[in-house]
């Protein structure tokens, strides 16, 4: 708790340093490779003040961490047992101002700062004008561990933001690898959420083991529906051609009907006609009741994704007049997003309407359109 | 960033109209024509076509997408070369050699030609690309067995 006052009241000098100045001068000091607490509190004239809380936490705390007293310094925490808590909270808001100005951040700062927490852990957060860099640096479990190296990263670009622990090293391409490492590991945990039954897995080859094998199975999954479908689909086409003979005049009584995805080719022509009709004799077509009961040669079923999905029946004889099934379990949006991919399919048959589709999901799109 | 894009893709709101959409079109297509080819050519060209109907959904932002469109076209452009040049030789084929399965092979390249376009991708891409078609891949599926059940059950 006395860290948050030093906290505050500290990082005022450090403004206008650059961070190339900084650099520099902390290698000098880490050359200069002093112990002594004296030495440090000389070199850094902002820290003068809280010196006797200083020398306080670390009678109370481990003897290995120690401040060095720097310019930029804007945090120091021991890991007093009481403060262990703030520590995190402290991470945590930090990663999250960084977020948005930031285009990427290493993934694991909070869970470094909370695996930190028990050990000796010196944080450093510097607060510049309009970016907050946040450093982290480990002081070591060794017994020799009070000479903290800091490492910063160089700074080459202004988004990628790295930390270096002790004993890492700081040139540019092992940063650099470092962060592609931090990245990988972000998707792989992306596609362990992703593949199911993925998430027991420890091992990042087991992981990919169970991608591949999930890729496999789904493209064999394809290939397997996409025989069964071409087991189906000539069944499909006699039916198909039946009953678009009686459509017109079964849509000439009864005026509701859906272009089917089962049209054929020649009738498709006349889709958006008919549709226009049928859309037109029933213009308050908002409740999904008038659609229901019909004699059912098209099944209209929501999938379990909730989309809507066309799917031409084969087997009904009732035949000649279309049908939405299922309706009370659909939501008017979905419907409506339906008819207006379907009413596209209606008016363009040759082309595809792909920048079309979007307009048209909308209800009054669909309105305009009738 | 790249954790927020992708979160956004998986909310992205309705993937699905678009890709139940283009399937069922091109499985109308398929249908009127195919009567008369065989089993085996319906099956590839329902197959190509759930593929094409994935790739198209998910646009041209994916390296995946992208492959598997320039594939297809590829294809469609040599089938229609093959049909205007009639009567040119075909180039005889030389047998390769098959190639040798490594056998610990790397398995970042077995996913580089598992999912398309993965050839010459950097792996963190390359992880990022499989996440997304692992994604409208089992869209995909889910739309075909509704397809398959519609169709049987009914």
């Amino acid at each position: 708790m006395m860290m948050q006052c030093v906290e505050t009241t500290t990082p005022l000098s450090d403004h206008d340093l650059s961070v190339l100045e900084r650099q520099r001068a902390r290698m000098g000091w880490l050359q200069s490779a002093a112990y002594d607490h004296g030495d440090y509190c000389s070199v850094q004239p902002s820290f003068h003040g809280c010196d006797g809380h200083r020398k306080n936490e670390t009678a109370h705390g481990s003897l290995h961490c120690f401040s060095n007293g720097w310019p930029d310094l804007g945090t120091i925490q021991y890991p007093v047992p009481g403060a262990a808590a703030t520590v995190i909270e402290e991470t945590t808001s930090v990663t999250v101002s960084n977020s948005s100005s930031r285009k990427r951040k290493p993934p694991e700062k909070s869970k470094q700062g909370k695996g930190r927490v028990d050990s000796n852990c010196k944080r450093i957060k510097e607060e510049t004008g309009a970016t907050s860099e946040s450093k982290q640096e480990n002081n070591g479990k060794e017994a020799s561990g009070d000479t903290s190296k800091e490492n910063d990263k160089p700074p080459k670009t202004d988004y990628i933001h790295v930390r270096a622990r002790r004993g890492q090293a700081t040139d540019s391409h092992s940063l650099a690898e470092r962060v592609r490492r931090e990245r990988i590991s972000q998707r792989m945990k992306y596609l362990q959420d992703l593949v199911p039954g993925c998430s027991k897995i420890t091992g990042k080859a087991g992981m990919l083991d169970e991608i591949i094998n999930y890729v496999q199975s789904l493209q064999r999954q394809v290939e397997f529906l996409s025989m069964k479908l071409a087991a189906v689909n000539p069944m499909m086409d006699i039916n198909v051609e039946s009953f678009f003979g009686k459509d017109q005049v079964n849509q000439a009584c009864k005026s509701v009907s859906i272009p089917t995805t089962g049209i054929s080719s020649e009738m498709l022509d006349q889709q958006p006609y008919l549709q226009f009709n049928s859309l037109q004799a029933h213009p308050a077509c908002s409740g999904l009741d008038m659609f229901m009961d019909y004699s059912s040669d098209l099944v209209l079923r929501q999938t379990a994704s909730g989309e809507p999905v066309a799917l031409p029946d084969t087997t009904s004889l009732s035949g000649s007049c279309l049908n939405i099934n299922g309706s009370t379990v659909w939501n008017t949006s979905n419907l409506q997003n339906f008819y207006g991919v379907e009413f596209q399919l209606g008016r363009e048959s040759t082309a595809f309407p792909f920048q079309s589709l979007q307009g048209n999901v909308l209800p009054n799109n669909l309105k305009m359109e009738m | 960033m790249e954790s927020k894009s992708l979160s956004r893709d998986c909310n992205n709101p309705n993937p699905d109209p678009k890709m139940a959409f283009h399937f069922l079109r091109a499985l109308l297509h398929i249908q009127q024509s195919a009567a008369t080819t065989s089993f085996t050519g319906r099956r590839r060209r329902i197959k190509r076509a759930a593929y094409a109907s994935m790739a198209y959904s998910s646009g041209a932002r994916r390296a995946w997408s992208r492959a598997l469109i320039h594939t297809l076209r590829r294809r469609r452009q040599r089938q229609q070369r093959a049909r205007t040049a009639v009567a040119l030789p075909r180039r005889i084929r030389v047998a390769r050699p098959p190639r040798r399965e490594v056998a610990a092979a790397d398995q970042a390249q077995v996913l580089r030609k598992l999912v398309p376009g993965g050839t010459g991708m950097e792996y963190c891409m390359l992880l990022e690309e499989t996440a997304d078609y692992i994604r409208c891949l089992a869209t995909q599926v889910q739309l075909m067995r509704n397809v398959v059940d519609s169709v049987t059950n009914s």
